[in-house]
């Protein structure tokens, strides 16, 4: 029956049809286009940018949602949350400042401080101890960044690093001990911590992506991708390289980023836990990118310090990838980041 | 075969064209901006578009820290810390550039983005 009556149609007006269908297809075409362009407007219009200082660093929020001013003030309590109750070593009533005073016994502490102390231990078992958060009485001695920075005599280096030793940490559910005299220094894994606990806060808000970046450490949040641009280690306004991600954590870990020079050597932020004195390496920077942050963060300093080679073993462990910039500006990627990985300046050159 | 398209046809196709265009056209002219935010504390003290800065000139957002702001391009000029890392940042003058005095809690920043949404560093 159909059949008849649309040959009957096709009969009676055969130009007409044709322009009907078209129209529809038009139409079509029409709507989608609109409303690609619209939800593309609206999704730029929701986005919430700001820049803060928190944790002693620049914080920068890019969130893309509903709430973005709400969550951005939220974002901010959980950072300072993340310093004053649970991290910082210089803050009094801080997990880590109180587990540091009362070294030698049994500290309780929050959930969250005992699973950062391990993912933490974790890598320094794994990296041969060349990374370890058991260095608070060495980084004081060096006092990077603050009022009293100086090369340490070699007795003073050689007291402190007495302290330092990863297997004397243990921990419980709630507990940490240390062993008498040892100094946790959260530092190097602080603003990954921070990224994984912002991550957590995320998952109860309205926000359907972000990038965040807790001093240079970042949280891609969300199924949106992001163009990470690696800092060039000579200008740091300036990008070396671009790596497309979504959903992970991206650490880097450099000779630039804190340093001071004395006669003609320059002493940068990074040390060997074991040898207590700046890392040797034959490299500038490196980038990490893993799914936990805290983990990324502990695994760039680790990588730094190791140097390329051991660094590949350290990496497959914990399922991670990286990019590595040489002092001699010549660049490697590992397997997973082949392809998502793109050199933006080409005064670097990819190793063969 | 008759013509696919119609002359009224042509006419919606080329005005729903336009009209998509025409909606893309203001978020073009935004981002040709170069526009610095400074925050002092977490809030935003100033925004500049520093396309429009036609006189040169410097504020201080708080005691000893300056910034100084020139045609396309903006800087801290004077700090009260000892290192000085915030002026050590130079001018910036393209999108995503930030730099900070982390003691006065005073960042500059240019919004938008250039090729990356984020910097790792």
């Amino acid at each position: 029956m159909c059949r008849n009556r649309c040959s009957a149609l096709r009969n009676t007006n055969n130009g007409n049809k044709l322009n009907t269908k078209a129209l529809i297809a038009v139409t079509v075409c029409a709507v989608l286009l609109i409303c690609i362009v619209l939800t593309d407007l609206v999704q730029s219009r929701s986005e919430y940018s700001s820049t803060t200082i928190a944790m002693g660093t620049v914080v920068n929020f890019r969130l893309f949602g509903s709430d973005g001013e709400q969550t951005e003030l939220g974002l901010k309590e959980n950072l300072t949350e993340t310093e004053e109750a649970l991290l910082s070593h210089r803050k009094e009533n801080s997990d880590i400042y109180r587990v540091n005073a009362a070294s030698g016994s049994a500290v309780s502490v929050s959930k969250e401080t005992v699973d950062f102390i391990a993912t933490a231990l974790e890598v320094s078992k794994k990296c041969g101890g060349v990374f370890d958060i058991t260095v608070g009485n060495l980084t004081k001695l060096w006092d990077f960044g603050g009022d009293n920075q100086r090369i340490p005599d070699e007795e003073e280096i050689a007291k402190a690093i007495e302290t330092v030793s990863h297997s004397s940490v243990k921990i419980t559910d709630t507990t940490v001990i240390t062993a008498n005299g040892q100094s946790l220094d959260l530092g190097a894994v602080g603003k990954g911590a921070a990224c994984d606990r912002i991550r957590n806060y995320l998952s109860a808000t309205r926000t359907d992506s972000a990038v965040i970046s807790v001093g240079g450490s970042l949280l891609l949040y969300g199924n949106r991708s992001f163009n990470i641009g690696i800092v060039n280690p000579e200008n740091d306004t300036e990008s070396m390289g671009t790596l497309k991600l979504s959903d992970t954590c991206v650490s880097t870990s450099g000779d630039y980023e804190r340093f001071f020079v004395e006669g003609d050597k320059t002493y940068h932020h990074i040390l060997n836990a074991r040898t207590g004195y700046p890392a040797e390496s034959n490299l500038s920077s490196v980038t990490v990118v893993c799914g936990s942050g805290t983990l990324s963060d502990a695994l760039s300093t680790a990588c730094f310090i190791l140097g390329y080679n051991d660094s590949l073993v350290l990496l497959k462990e914990f399922d991670a990838e990286a990019v590595f910039v040489f002092k001699d500006k010549t660049v490697r990627v590992t397997d997973g980041l082949e392809k998502k990985f793109t050199l933006t300046d080409e005064s670097f050159v990819m190793a063969e | 075969m008759k013509k696919l398209f119609g002359k009224a046809d042509i006419f919606i196709i080329i005005s729903v064209l336009v009209l998509s265009l025409l909606l893309f056209i203001p978020g073009i002219f935004n981002n040709n901006n170069l526009i610095a935010t400074v925050y002092s504390d977490g809030e935003i003290i100033e925004e500049i578009n520093l396309n429009e800065v036609e006189v040169p000139r410097t504020f201080s957002p708080k005691d000893g820290t300056e910034i100084t702001v020139e045609k396309d391009r903006i800087r801290f000029s004077a700090a009260c810390c000892k290192d000085e890392l915030c002026i050590g940042s130079g001018w910036l003058s393209k999108k995503g550039q930030t730099a900070a005095c982390l003691p006065e809690r005073i960042v500059i920043t240019i919004k938008g983005t250039d090729k990356t949404d984020m910097m790792t560093y």
